[in-house]
């Protein structure tokens, strides 16, 4: 028997086949990377850390998979991913280590089983996610499965839903427990009835990642018919206002903070007063079977089984669900094809389903078929039965394949969980906690939701960066009332094992029977954990410890180097901050000796300060003024007249003792414009200088000199031609006579066109840099 | 005004002129152009000034489409048949762009109403199709002091000049007073090639465009004349009249009237009677 949960778009085959062209144009180079990037990415398909391997990410409406499904997945996976599947934290599952030339083949056969990537990446709807619980569960109101396939179905084929100003998460949850995390959704519902009837509460604008929040409850109940009509509105009007100038406020939460809860409420009524006079229909799920859960409890806690397996107790006499629980979400794709058959041999609902812990369940269950069940499961290669302290994890790919990631997350969570297992601390107390690790401030490991939450970021200690971890505590999503956990401190990475092993004890000694650690946390308060973390923030030196300077997972020194833009930036600008900081401190010392080396100890971390940004990360003086003069002074960054400074800080590194004797007031003025610089930076590490410059001139303290020229950016990755030109003529029109523009253009027509149109426009085009990544930098100076 | 990333788009092959850029196309976006009527000059001048996003564009007419209008009337469709003039053209101008504003005038220019429409634009195309309505506008442009473009089409031959009043050659300078009853056919009467009033229509539209831009030279002092069958542009240089009757030394005209109606035109056949200034 084959399930369709829900329709995919009737045009998809021939979206494939369109999607298939551009994959030949980009490959024959006709099409360049970033117009392809905008192709592939809303069909999810995003381009690994390593060059040339790419991930398709599927998505599971709802996690429901048919045994059909599961065994294409696995096809797919072994005939051309690296035979291992991954399941997200948004219950989708991913192929990694894909050739682009088939991720084509790779939509048709997804196709024919009623899956989809599109809408897996990109600024679209996403993965609408579900309760796993959902239709099994003790305490759930009514099965809540179904809404998540309808909005699915309606969602996916409008064409706005491929091009919203960002992404666009929508959850389901069947009760106040909240499993699914509707209230950390931009949309969540969770299921309520009223008199007898289905129907919902509403929470929009919450999210993780920069800016997290819990969503506000915008409708307290609405009957279940309304779900699409809401969703729908809520998507329309988030395309109608959201920021699609500026990535990093575009989600409907600051949609919400700029209109306030009573207007957004009001735009949304009378939206949806238009859908229904559009004939959008009423939700038509049925709803059989209303419960009313009072008392009872989730289902979570795992039982075990005279023959080995551990099981939850479903809420149907005599069914039980089986949690099959992957290591950080990892699954051979041959064991994810044997699940798929077990599934469709035992479970009564035929299929299974992924969860938002990165794992998988199989569910109706008869209980008597639990030891035939347990006998197959030991087949498979992985031990999905017995929880291991890995369990405990969850984390995002990281920096192993994620072009954002600061930190290895995969890496600091096995090396976590091996001390765990090492030690005595008991399974009781493990499965009563949960750690949650991304590996930079994106929140793709949902750091904020965990009991411990651990994110990725780099801390600058004497000259070295290194790997670190900010540690969050406190969040409970499991009440009316969600928070997110709050930031208790920060650790360098190789500390996080005993950190972790301390508060797992800490935990083991004080803990009452059956209490979580959330609960624990909520006892002794947040000054007892900071006091416990404050234990494990010291960084030995790098000739004692070197460790320390290195990632778990990696043999080499930690570097940012090659990291790209993206909401990452937060952990680079605490580093870029460090080193200002630096610099000033040791100029202020060094102003009563105007020695040339006390100098050169706040010209170093000057210089060196904005490095990062530009993907250099050297512990080499030379390196770093060279570096500083090719990127700053020579781009138009930082103004020309720093150059005599610079060649005094190279004569002094070359033995010229008194070359920067006196030098103090000019390093002053650099190490200004360094700070003015780094305020403009934004999260995507591109610089706006020609606005702060504006804002400098009027600037009373400012020292008496001729005026810098302006220069502004603009960054044309992925505009063709003519269009780049178009731009960046618009924004010299914006410009003063003599101040410079740097443009980053893409490799081939853009490169080749775009100066010599500027040239035959009588612009003077000073300087051409190929940054070796496909792209090239142009600066120019505005003349007529 | 910040011009949207959609307008730099829809744009952009103004904004790569050198002599436009984005700062001309905001110029554009501000310009406010008067088509008095949605005719064979009006037509191409409206869907051209629309497509080049000018910002606001009025149109009068008190017409509604005719069959024998399609023929060169290229604004209205065959399904438009009976609908007012102003209401098709608008229905094309918005289509093409739906960035700009477009005010309908279902009426005839008027002694008593021509000053009051036309002092709320930057410049006038007159597409009417008979001397006293040509008359008209060009001396409500006078009072209103407002830039006009004036086209003539009969046959194969049309006519064109643009006027800077108080500043360049008028039409009254050249044309003095409408021709006596009979003395020039109309259009009903002697026929007229359809892409003539494109072509006509289409100058005018550019000399428009040149005006808000603030470029080039425009067709002032001078009439050019185009001749579709020897296929041949010349321009004729008019220098401004002393005596002319409205911007001379001692101007006789010096308030705003209707002038008497063609007598030349059959009352029967030519619909300037009934509908003027339009077609």
């Amino acid at each position: 028997m084959t399930t369709e949960f829900y329709k995919l778009p009737a045009d998809l085959a021939q979206d494939i086949d369109t999607y298939g062209s551009e994959v030949g144009r980009f490959s024959s180079g006709e099409m360049p990377p970033g117009v392809f990037k905008a192709k592939r990415v809303p069909r999810g398909v995003y381009e690994q850390r390593q060059d040339g391997a790419y991930m398709v990410r599927v998505r599971v409406a709802g996690g429901t998979l048919t045994p059909e499904q599961g065994e294409t997945l696995a096809d797919i996976g072994s005939a051309f991913g690296s035979h291992q599947l991954h399941i997200t934290t948004r219950q989708d599952v991913q192929i990694h280590d894909v050739k682009i030339e088939h991720t084509p083949e790779i939509m048709r056969r997804l196709l024919s089983v009623g899956l989809t990537s599109k809408g897996g990446g990109g600024n679209t709807v996403r993965n609408v996610a579900a309760c796993p619980y959902a239709g099994i569960c003790p305490a759930e109101e009514f099965d809540v499965t179904p809404f998540a396939h309808a909005v699915t179905e309606f969602l996916i084929p409008l064409v706005g839903s491929s091009n919203l100003p960002r992404k666009y998460k929508i959850s389901f949850s069947g009760c106040g427990l909240d499993c699914a995390l509707a209230r950390v959704n931009d949309l969540g519902f969770i299921a309520k009835a009223k008199d007898g009837k289905p129907g919902f509460l509403v929470y929009a604008g919450g999210g993780l990642g920069a800016h997290s929040r819990p969503g506000d409850l915008i409708e307290e109940w609405v009957p279940a018919t309304d779900v699409v009509r809401i969703a729908e509105a809520i998507r329309r009007l988030f395309d109608q206002l959201g920021d699609r100038k500026n990535r990093q406020r575009a989600r409907l939460r600051f949609v919400f903070e700029r209109m306030g809860m009573p207007a957004f409420r009001n735009a949304l009524h009378g939206v949806i007063r238009e859908l229904e006079t559009e004939g959008i229909q009423d939700c038509a799920v049925s709803v059989p079977d209303i419960r009313s859960p009072a008392g009872a409890s989730l289902i979570r806690r795992e039982t075990d089984s005279a023959s080995g397996v551990r099981f939850l107790e479903q809420r149907q006499a005599g069914h039980v669900a089986l949690p099959l629980h992957l290591p950080l979400g990892f699954i051979s794709a041959e064991d994810f094809r044997k699940i798929s058959r077990i599934s469709r041999e035992f479970s009564q609902e035929n299929g299974f389903r992924t969860t938002r812990s990165q794992n998988l369940i199989i569910r109706f269950v008869a209980k008597d078929d639990l030891a035939a069940l347990a006998s197959k499961l030991k087949g498979l290669k992985c031990d999905v039965v017995k929880p291991a302290a890995l369990e405990s994890f969850v984390a995002c790919a990281g920096a192993a394949t994620c072009r954002l990631g600061l930190c290895l997350a995969r890496d600091a969570a096995r090396a976590c969980a091996e001390a765990l297992d090492r030690s005595s601390i008991t399974p009781a107390v493990l499965a009563s906690l949960d750690v949650n690790i991304s590996g930079c401030p994106n929140a793709c490991g949902q750091h904020h939701v965990a009991s411990i939450g651990l994110f990725g970021a780099a801390q600058r200690t004497a000259g070295r960066l290194v790997p670190s971890y900010r540690v969050l505590l406190g969040a409970r999503c499991d009440t009316p009332t969600a928070r997110l956990a709050e930031l208790a401190g920060s650790v360098p990475a190789r500390a996080l094992p005993q950190l972790l092993l301390d508060l797992a004890q800490d935990f083991e000694k004080d803990r009452l029977a059956g209490e979580w650690f959330s609960s624990y946390f909520e006892r002794c308060g947040m000054e007892h954990f900071k006091a416990i973390i404050e234990r494990h923030a010291t960084v030995p030196s790098y000739d004692e410890r070197p460790a320390f300077y290195r990632d778990w997972g990696s043999d080499d020194d930690f570097s940012l180097a090659g990291r790209g833009g993206g909401e990452c930036g937060a952990g680079v600008f605490e580093v870029i901050a460090d080193d200002i900081a630096g610099a000033k401190r040791a100029l202020h010392s060094a102003q009563s000796s105007s020695e040339s080396a006390d100098m050169f100890e706040a010209l170093l971390p000057a210089a060196r300060a904005l490095l990062i940004t530009r993907g250099v990360d050297s512990q080499n003086a030379t390196d770093i003024i060279q570096a500083f003069e090719k990127h700053f002074i020579d781009t138009g960054l930082v103004p020309s007249e720093f150059r005599g400074l610079i060649s005094r800080a190279r004569g002094y590194l070359e033995g010229w003792r008194e070359a920067l004797e006196g030098q103090a007031d000019d390093i002053g003025r650099l190490l200004a414009e360094v700070e003015a610089l780094f305020g403009t930076l934004d999260a995507n590490l591109n610089f706006h200088r020609a606005e702060s410059a504006a804002s400098n001139e009027t600037s009373a303290s400012a020292p008496v000199r001729e005026k810098p020229a302006a220069v502004a950016e603009l960054d044309l990755r992925g505009v063709t031609c003519p269009m780049n030109f178009v731009k960046v003529k618009l924004k010299l029109e914006s410009m003063e006579t003599d101040d410079l523009l740097a443009v980053v253009l893409d490799d081939g027509e853009p490169v080749q066109n775009v100066p010599a149109s500027l040239r035959s426009e009588g612009q003077e085009v000073v300087d051409t840099v190929d940054l070796n990544n496909g792209h090239w930098r142009i600066t120019v100076r505005k003349k007529k | 005004m910040q011009l949207t990333e959609e307008q730099i788009e829809r744009y952009s092959r103004h904004i790569l002129l050198p002599e436009v850029g984005g700062k001309g196309q905001e110029k554009l976006l501000a310009g406010r152009v008067l088509i008095v009527g949605a005719g064979g000059l009006g037509s191409p001048a409206g869907l051209y000034l629309a497509a080049a996003g000018v910002g606001k564009i009025g149109i009068v007419d008190s017409d509604v489409v005719d069959l024998t209008n399609l023929q060169r009337q290229i604004m209205h469709e065959t399904a438009d048949l009976g609908v007012p003039k102003v209401n098709s053209a608008m229905t094309r101008m918005r289509a093409i762009n739906p960035d700009i504003e477009v005010r309908v005038y279902p009426k005839k220019l008027m002694a008593d109403n021509a000053v009051d429409i036309i002092s709320d634009y930057d410049f006038v195309i007159d597409g009417t199709d008979n001397f006293p309505a040509k008359f008209l506008v060009a001396d409500a442009c006078h009072f209103a002091d407002k830039p006009y473009s004036h086209a003539g089409i009969l046959r194969f031959t049309g006519q064109a000049i643009t006027v800077i009043p108080r500043k360049t050659t008028c039409y009254r300078c050249i044309f003095n007073a409408p021709p006596p009853p009979g003395a020039v056919p109309s259009c009903s009467q002697a026929g007229v090639l359809g892409v003539l009033a494109g072509v006509m229509g289409c100058i005018q539209a550019t000399e428009a465009a040149k005006y808000l831009l603030g470029i080039g030279e425009l067709l002032t002092d001078r009439l050019l004349v185009y001749d579709a069958l020897s296929m041949g542009f010349r321009t004729v240089n008019v220098a401004r009249n002393r005596k002319c009757p409205l911007c001379g030394d001692s101007p006789t005209i010096s308030r705003l009237q209707d002038e008497e109606r063609p007598i030349a035109c059959d009352p029967e056949t030519c619909d300037c009677y009934q509908n003027e200034p339009g077609n």
